[in-house]
């Protein structure tokens, strides 16, 4: 599946954020432009939460995002927030746990309620939902916000290793993360025709 | 937990205080007719306690105010729900409720005297009263639901189940379990009231205007009193098997 932006335009009242934008990615790449850009805004273009003012979206199919909040299920533990977006969440227990230990979040951690984590444990909860659900576009804002360099390293390469061959566009200013990733970068900025 | 058990004591002497004061004010006042004491009060109610009557009037009342009010429950969540999803709905709902809250109870208990048999009486005033608070509470819990969250079931395509499991409960419950303490409160206070005007046989209601006719002044404060406490042991029961539900269908509370 290939992800095609065509044209894409979009203002806010008679603030023009981006004009004409085009480009497509049928596999993990990065997307970069300076801050204020409007990358947050495109990624909710492409989620289907915010409409353009012209041009056209394809391909994105049934989509996982990282939001720019973590937007988990407060009264959930964090493994239970990832189970909720499984159709067999259950049965998936013990894989989805394991890859929490891989990004250094085991024991109580795991079963607290989502409202009582840390930032950081937050946000590994977010990334891990989207990485683990059912999905044939990934759209993920800043994922690694509040994680140490060494688990933004881990959750680079658990990213690498399950979702290389897809679409996952990764909006970050980043650059020790985008080193990490090792993914071609969008210039958004550059992509306005 | 620890400021709880500190407040017994407290409390406790703060109802000693005015048990005291009310004795006090029987022993001068010195006719029962106008002012029983607490010790008259107290020893007619154990007089009470073991007659089948007193249970049969207890079971009477108490089934038809709690049957008032779980329809009105079951009614006031649909109605919410209705007027969520359509706006013509909340519009014509709006004035409705705004009618019912206003209105008098003695006005609903009359008209509804013209409709209803003095029995069903005391179903549809708790019905009328629980309605509009309950609608008001589901309203705001529903009203309270975390956008970002629905927007996050929206794009991972959350099943209803789920998200009505894990967004929507959440939000409404704690409103919807305040609601029904006010509700609960009302339903008795009205039914109660509506049993007086329409005197249904072997009703709490009915004991109660007995022992107005009679100047049994002892009876009427015993017969307060099981209302009382009917109303809170009913609303502890119901607050706690709220919580419970609560607890198992959405997780942990996170304050």
């Amino acid at each position: 599946m290939t992800l095609q932006v065509n044209h894409l335009t979009k203002r806010f009242g008679e603030h023009l954020l981006f004009e004409n934008l085009t480009f497509s990615a049928a596999k993990p790449a990065v997307l970069w432009a300076p801050s204020g850009w409007g990358k947050t805004t495109l990624l909710r273009i492409l989620l289907g939460l915010e409409k353009a003012d012209g041009g056209t979206v394809t391909g994105v199919g049934r989509a996982a995002a990282v939001f720019q909040e973590d937007r988990l299920c407060p009264r959930l533990s964090a493994v239970e927030n990832v189970l909720l977006v499984l159709p067999d969440g259950k049965a998936r227990r013990r894989e989805v746990e394991a890859d929490f230990a891989l990004l250094g979040m085991t024991g109580e951690a795991l079963t607290l309620p989502a409202a009582r984590l840390s930032g950081g444990q937050k946000r590994r909860a977010a990334l891990l939902r989207a990485v683990w659900a059912r999905a044939d576009t990934r759209l993920l804002d800043e994922p690694f916000t509040g994680l140490d360099p060494d688990a933004m390293e881990k959750a680079a390469a658990l990213l690498n290793r399950r979702c290389a061959g897809a679409p996952v566009l990764l909006a970050t200013h980043d650059r020790a993360a985008i080193e990490a990733l090792g993914w071609p970068v969008l210039h958004l900025d550059q992509m306005q025709r | 937990m620890e400021s709880k058990k500190k407040s017994w004591p407290g409390r406790l002497a703060a109802a000693a205080f005015w048990l005291m004061l009310w004795q006090w004010a029987a022993m001068a006042v010195g006719q029962e007719v106008f002012l029983v004491s607490p010790v008259r009060a107290a020893v007619t109610l154990f007089q009470l306690l073991p007659t089948a009557g007193f249970w049969a009037r207890v079971a009477f009342s108490s089934g038809r105010i709690l049957l008032g009010f779980g329809l009105g429950a079951v009614c006031s969540i649909a109605l919410a729900v209705g007027a969520r999803l359509s706006r013509t709905v909340e519009l014509l709902l709006d004035p409705i409720m705004q009618l019912v809250k206003a209105t008098p109870v003695a006005s609903f208990v009359i008209l509804a005297l013209v409709w209803v048999r003095g029995k069903e009486l005391s179903i549809l005033i708790s019905f009328l009263m629980a309605v509009p608070v309950l609608y008001s509470a589901v309203r705001t819990g529903i009203q309270s639901t975390d956008w970002q969250l629905l927007e996050m079931a929206k794009v991972f395509r959350l099943p209803v189940g789920r998200r009505l499991r894990a967004i929507w409960l959440p939000a409404v419950l704690p409103a919807f379990r305040e609601g029904c303490r006010t509700a609960l409160g009302l339903c008795w206070k009205s039914g109660v009231a509506a049993e007086v005007i329409g005197l249904p046989d072997g009703s709490i209601g009915d004991a109660l205007y007995r022992a107005k006719i009679t100047l049994s002044t002892g009876d009427l404060f015993a017969w307060t009193f099981v209302i009382i406490c009917l109303s809170a042991l009913f609303e502890k029961v119901f607050l706690a098997l709220l919580g419970l539900a609560v607890r198992r269908v959405c997780g942990e509370e996170t304050s």
